[in-house]
């Protein structure tokens, strides 16, 4: 597995009705990478993320996941491999923060089994690292929109699979609760090889964590690679047409984005 | 499923079953000929073994009103109780809207107006049949363009099934309208039949409607958490392993035929289907799997008190369907302001 590309999306398109969203889409993500999928709002990201988990199928063209066709897999054998922490979730009828992490175990559990000693360990174990013991027996519905968050990543970490699949997973995150996500997604990556492809708007949260950048625009990739060689005064003048400044943050040994706020 | 045994849920399961087996042996006892609740059980053991001697000495027109006139109506109001709370759950779990019901994607309607053609065409080919089937074939018939209409790109929303629902609905509310204004004469057996009645059961509705009823219960309990999981929405679900498309056509279709069954057999009964899941849920939580049982159970209760206070209570046999919606509409009411001041469990 560790040489096998992970996804590879061969002329990808996916229109809604007549309107195109995603064009042209040739791309390569490795196993055991930081992959940030960058972009502008209402670019396309979101259904790129749909079609990697089989939530949507592709118009045209191939998806390849581990060298086999995508279509291939059963929702089970990809909830197995892929978790995705979705931008927001309906709270249905009010479960307990614990319920809705247990549900990550969904995929794991045969029908009518109940959970194992193996899935209470791996659901105590997300919520313990997520930081949301506390809230266990909340119910979701009550919880502030950063503690949904929260829960919601606590299901796809006790979810336990290979890949996970972020779609700006910190947006109503304060940014302790922010850098808590992202420092342990960061070792998930290096310390268990497993693969982050996370959906970010913060430019300078994708210059310190990402290994690679794909920058999306109008439904097209307009450029992907190590982050340190695509996030360019240039690209993001590109994608974002504002300026910025891209200089080393001696205090993080990072990239950092500075903006141009308005005309002096 | 969880860490803490759910005694609670074990002691209401028992609970309600035990309620179930009492109201169904106190109203056979109840009407204008009073039986004692010993008579009724030697008479549902005679039947049962087929050995007359337990019968004894009692009266001998006792067990045709047990048999023949009471019991088909009081088995066929506690299962019809019983599916409409179970389609209500289903409805609800998979719309995930509180107000999902039968009438909701217009399967009452669809099949109110299948009824109303029977009963107006005067078809009689297959006899007491005839009116059911075709009940029946109009509610699938709604079910069917309801789904067809609401489909985009091969997968199905829930707002535009509720939408479609209610279009569908509010069509085949002016068709029936049209009926009634054709039939002149029959006029009256339209608009009984469409309050609902039980007053009609017989056995083989009996085997009808709990045959379906026991069918939808296993492929819901199957199905049960893939349910729950559905209600944290499509993206979510797929991304848990459940094949949200697959699971959501089959539930719905399960839920429509026993709504229609039980729509076929007795009428338009409202409310159970809607209040009953609803008040189950403040007790037992959102699982489904518990939901579920607890639901079917107390559906079954609560249309058999509301049968046989119309039938042994009330002077005059008032229509179910008319005593459901004037308790149930109020209460609904009452749900919906708590619900408004946030004392809601959602």
């Amino acid at each position: 597995m560790s040489n096998k590309a992970l996804f590879t999306l061969i002329d990808v398109s996916f229109a809604y009705g007549t309107s195109p969203v995603l064009q042209d889409i040739n791309l390569t993500l490795q196993p055991g990478k930081f992959y940030g999928l960058i972009g502008p709002n209402g670019c396309g990201k979101t259904t790129f993320l749909d079609l990697l988990t089989g939530c949507k199928k592709q118009m045209t063209g191939t998806v390849l996941f581990q060298e086999k066709d995508l279509r291939s897999y059963s929702k089970q054998d990809l909830a197995r491999q892929l978790a995705l922490v979705p931008q927001e979730f309906d709270t249905g009828f009010g479960f307990t923060v614990e319920e809705i992490v247990l549900m990550g175990r969904h995929p794991h559990i045969y029908r009518f089994s109940s959970p194992s000693e193996k899935d209470w360990f791996f659901v105590d174990q997300a919520m313990e690292s997520i930081g949301i013991h506390d809230l266990r027996d909340r119910y979701t519905n009550s919880l502030s929109g950063g503690q949904k968050q929260r829960a919601v990543v606590a299901r796809a970490l006790a979810q336990n699979t290979p890949v996970l699949l972020f779609d700006e997973a910190t947006s109503s995150l304060d940014v302790k609760y922010t850098l808590q996500i992202f420092n342990l997604a960061r070792e998930l990556v290096r310390d268990e090889g497993r693969t982050v492809i996370a959906v970010i708007h913060n430019l300078n949260l994708a210059a310190a964590y990402c290994d690679y950048s794909i920058f999306m625009k109008n439904g097209r990739i307009v450029e992907h690679g190590p982050t340190l060689q695509t996030m360019t005064t240039e690209t993001i003048a590109e994608v974002f047409d504002v300026q910025a400044k891209v200089v080393f943050d001696p205090f993080n040994s990072t990239q950092q984005i500075s903006f141009k706020y308005w005309e002096q | 499923m969880y860490r803490h045994p759910e005694k609670k849920f074990l002691l209401l399961t028992v609970a309600l079953v035990m309620c179930t087996v009492v109201a169904i042996i106190v109203s056979t006892g109840m009407g204008y000929m009073e039986v004692l609740p010993g008579d009724i059980l030697r008479v549902i053991g005679a039947a049962v073994t087929g050995d007359n001697s337990l019968l004894g000495d009692i009266d001998p027109t006792v067990p045709y009103v047990v048999m023949d006139v009471r019991l088909p109506r009081i088995l066929t109001a506690a299962l019809v109780g019983a599916g409409l709370a179970l389609s209500g759950v289903i409805y609800q779990g998979i719309l995930l809207n509180p107000l999902a019901d039968p009438y909701t994607l217009g399967i009452s309607s669809g099949a109110a107006f299948g009824a109303s053609l029977a009963l107006l065409a005067n078809v009689t080919m297959l006899g007491h049949f005839s009116t059911p089937l075709f009940a029946f074939v109009g509610a699938i018939l709604t079910l069917l363009l309801v789904m067809r209409l609401s489909t985009f790109n091969g997968q199905i929303s829930a707002q535009t099934l509720i939408l479609s629902g209610v279009i569908v609905g509010a069509i085949l509310s002016a068709g029936i309208s049209f009926l009634k204004y054709l039939a002149d004469e029959q006029v009256a057996i339209i608009i009984f039949w469409l309050m609902g009645s039980f007053a009609s059961s017989t056995w083989n509705g009996v085997m009808l409607v709990g045959a379906t009823l026991l069918f939808g219960t296993l492929v819901t309990l199957y199905f049960g958490r893939d349910l729950n999981i559905m209600s944290l929405g499509r993206r979510s679900s797929d991304s848990l392993g459940v094949e949200t498309a697959k699971v959501r056509k089959i539930l719905l279709l399960t839920a429509s035929l026993v709504a229609a069954v039980c729509v076929a057999v007795t009428g338009i009964i409202g409310f159970i289907g809607l209040i009953v899941p609803h008040l189950m849920r403040y007790l037992v939580g959102p699982d489904n799997r518990k939901l579920l049982p607890v639901s079917a159970l107390a559906g079954a209760i609560l249309l058999l008190l509301a049968d046989t206070i119309t039938r042994a209570v009330l002077p005059v046999e008032v229509p179910i369907g008319v005593l459901t919606a004037l308790i149930g509409g109020p209460f609904f009411c009452l749900i919906f302001r708590q619900k408004q001041k946030g004392k809601s469990y959602e």
